[in-house]
C-alpha cells in the first residue's frame, strides 16, 4: 500500500476504470 | 520578459475578441445568462471543465499535496463520481424545466419567491469569498510573472475579467472557457514532461521525493483520513450542487448532449488534476522548504521550466482562475439582477433593459471582492481551503433541496428554507469552532438533509403546480 509505484499508478488506474464505467453506462442508456 | 509579455498580451487579446463577438450574439436575457440554452457537448463540456478547474487546482491542489502528500490525490477521484451522479441522476429531472438560474428553479419547485431570494443571497455571499480566493491567486501569478505588486495584479485581472464578462455574458464565458481550457491543457502537457526530465524521470522522482519527504506516499503520512474522506464528500457534492455548474445543464441542448459533455468534463477536469499532481512531487523534490504550499506552482514555472513553457504554465494558471471567476460573476450577477432586482424590485423591465440590468449586476459583484481585498478583508488561508469552504457552503445549502426537489414529492418550501439556512449555519459554525479534522461539509450536509426531511414531513404538502413540471408524466 505504501509502495510509490502502487500509490502512483493505482490512482491513474482507478481514474481509468471510472471513465470506462461511465462510457459503459452511456452506451447502456443510449442503446 | 518580452516573450512573457507577448504571450499574455496575445492571450488577453483573444479573450477580448471573443467578448466582443459575443456582444453581437447576445440578444436577450436567455443568451446573456445561459448562452441561449443551445450549447453542444464540446463547448458545454469544456466550459464545465474549465469552470471546475480553478486556481485552486493549479495553486491550491499542488499546495495541499506539497504539504500533505499523495493521499490527497485520492480525494480527487470523487470529482468524476460527482459528475456521473449529475449526468445520471440529477440532470434528467432537473432540466425538465429550463430556468435561467438556480434560484429560479428554487422558486418554481418550492412555490415561493422568498426561497428564491434566500438562495440568491446565499449565492452572493459565498461567491464573493470564492472570487476573492481566485483573484488573490491571480495577483500571485502577476507578481511572479511580471514582478508587479500582488494588489496591482488583482485589480488588473478583475478589470480584464469584467470587460469580457460584462460585455458578452454567458456566451463570452463559454467560448473564452473553451479557449482557456486549451491553454490549461497545453500548459500542463508541456510542463509535466519537462519537469520530469529536470528530476531525471519518474523512478528518480520516486526515490528523491521519498528521501526528502519519507511519508509522501503513505496514507497516514499527511492529512488525517477523516479529513480526506470528508474533503472527498465536499468535492463530490460540490461538483453537483454548485450553481455555476447547474446552470451549465440549462445551457446545454439536451440530455444526450449533457451526457457527452459531462464525459468530456470528467476526463479533462480530473485529468488536469492528475497531471498537476506530478508537478507537486517535483516541487517537493526541488523546493523542499517553501514557506507555503501555494508557492510551489509559481516556483516551478519560474525556476524549473524554460521561459516559454514557464510562461505557458503561468498563462494556464491565469486561464484556470479567469475561467472560474467569469462563471461565478455570471452566477452572482444573475442572482443579483435576475433573481433579486428583476423579480422583486422591478419585474416589468423590457428585454433589452433586462440585459443591461444584468450587466450592471455583474459589474457590482465583480467590484465587491476586490474592494474587500483592498481593505484587507479575506486574505490569508491556503487557496484550496477557501475553495473547499465555498464548496462546503454550496453543497450544504443546495445539494439536498435540488436533489430531493426533483426526486421527493413531499419536499416542501419550509423544508427547503430550513435546509438551506441550517446547512449554511452549521457549515460556518463548524469551520469556526468544529473539529478541524472533519471538513465542514459533513455536518452541514447532514443538518441540511435532516432538516429537509423532518420539516417537510410536518408541513403541508406542496401544491400540484410545483410538482407537475418535475414529476408530471413526460419522458426526457
Amino acid at each position: 500500500m505504501n509502495d510509490p509505484g502502487f500509490a502512483f499508478w493505482g490512482l491513474y488506474l482507478a481514474f481509468g476504470l471510472i471513465v470506462a464505467g461511465y462510457l459503459l453506462w452511456m452506451w447502456w442508456v443510449e442503446r | 520578459m518580452a516573450t512573457r509579455v507577448t504571450i499574455f498580451v496575445a492571450y488577453f487579446l483573444v479573450v477580448f475578441a471573443i467578448g466582443w463577438l459575443s456582444l453581437r450574439a447576445t440578444r436577450d436575457e436567455r443568451d446573456y445568462w445561459i448562452a441561449g440554452g443551445k450549447l453542444g457537448w464540446l463547448v458545454g463540456g469544456a466550459t464545465l471543465a474549465a469552470t471546475h478547474v480553478s486556481a485552486g487546482t493549479f495553486i491550491g491542489t499542488i499546495g495541499v499535496m506539497y504539504t500533505a502528500g499523495w493521499s490527497f490525490g485520492w480525494v480527487v477521484l470523487s470529482i468524476p463520481l460527482g459528475y456521473w451522479f449529475m449526468a445520471a441522476v440529477l440532470a434528467p429531472r432537473f432540466t425538465r424545466v429550463r430556468e435561467l438560474t438556480l434560484p429560479a428553479f428554487m422558486e418554481t419547485r418550492y412555490y415561493d419567491r422568498r426561497v428564491r431570494a434566500l438562495a440568491a443571497v446565499i449565492i452572493l455571499i459565498a461567491t464573493v469569498v470564492y472570487i476573492q480566493a481566485q483573484i488573490v491567486a491571480g495577483g500571485l501569478v502577476a507578481n511572479v510573472a511580471f514582478g508587479v505588486p500582488v494588489t496591482w495584479g488583482m485589480v488588473a485581472f478583475t478589470a480584464i475579467l469584467l470587460v469580457y464578462t460584462v460585455v458578452g455574458g454567458m456566451i463570452a464565458v463559454v467560448y473564452t472557457d473553451f479557449f482557456q481550457l486549451a491553454v490549461m491543457v497545453l500548459g500542463v502537457l508541456a510542463a509535466v514532461p519537462l519537469a520530469l526530465r529536470q528530476v531525471g524521470g519518474l523512478d528518480a522522482l520516486f526515490d528523491t521525493v521519498q528521501a526528502v519527504k519519507p511519508g509522501v506516499f503513505h496514507f497516514d503520512g499527511g492529512l488525517p483520513p477523516s479529513l480526506l474522506f470528508t474533503m472527498a464528500l465536499a468535492f463530490m457534492l460540490g461538483s453537483v450542487a454548485t450553481p455555476e455548474k447547474l446552470t451549465r445543464l440549462y445551457a446545454m441542448r439536451d440530455m444526450r448532449t449533457i451526457r457527452r459533455g459531462i464525459l468530456l468534463t470528467i476526463i479533462l477536469a480530473t485529468g488536469i488534476n492528475l497531471l498537476v499532481f506530478i508537478l507537486s512531487l517535483v516541487a517537493i523534490t526541488l523546493f523542499p522548504a517553501l514557506p507555503t504550499g501555494d508557492l510551489a506552482m509559481p516556483m516551478i514555472a519560474q525556476s524549473v521550466l524554460p521561459t516559454l513553457v514557464g510562461t505557458l504554465v503561468l498563462a494556464a494558471v491565469t486561464a484556470a482562475m479567469m475561467s472560474t471567476v467569469d462563471s461565478l460573476l455570471i452566477v452572482a450577477g444573475s442572482a443579483l439582477s435576475h433573481d433579486i432586482y428583476q423579480t422583486i424590485i422591478d419585474p416589468h423591465a423590457n428585454p433589452s433593459t433586462r440585459v443591461w440590468i444584468g450587466r450592471a449586476g455583474v459589474i457590482v459583484v465583480g467590484c465587491v471582492p476586490v474592494l474587500l481585498l483592498l481593505t484587507g478583508i479575506g486574505r490569508g488561508e491556503l487557496v484550496q481551503f477557501i475553495v473547499l469552504l465555498f464548496t462546503a457552503l454550496m453543497a450544504s445549502s443546495f445539494f439536498v433541496p435540488v436533489v430531493l426537489g426533483v426526486y421527493w414529492r413531499r419536499a416542501t418550501r419550509e423544508g427547503a428554507i430550513t435546509a438551506m439556512l441550517g446547512g449554511v449555519t452549521l457549515t460556518f459554525l463548524w469551520k469556526l469552532f468544529g473539529v478541524p479534522t472533519v471538513d465542514p461539509v459533513l455536518p452541514g450536509f447532514l443538518a441540511s438533509a435532516s432538516l429537509m426531511i423532518a420539516v417537510s414531513l410536518v408541513t403541508p404538502e406542496p401544491p400540484a403546480r410545483a410538482l407537475e413540471p418535475y414529476f408530471g408524466a413526460r419522458s426526457n
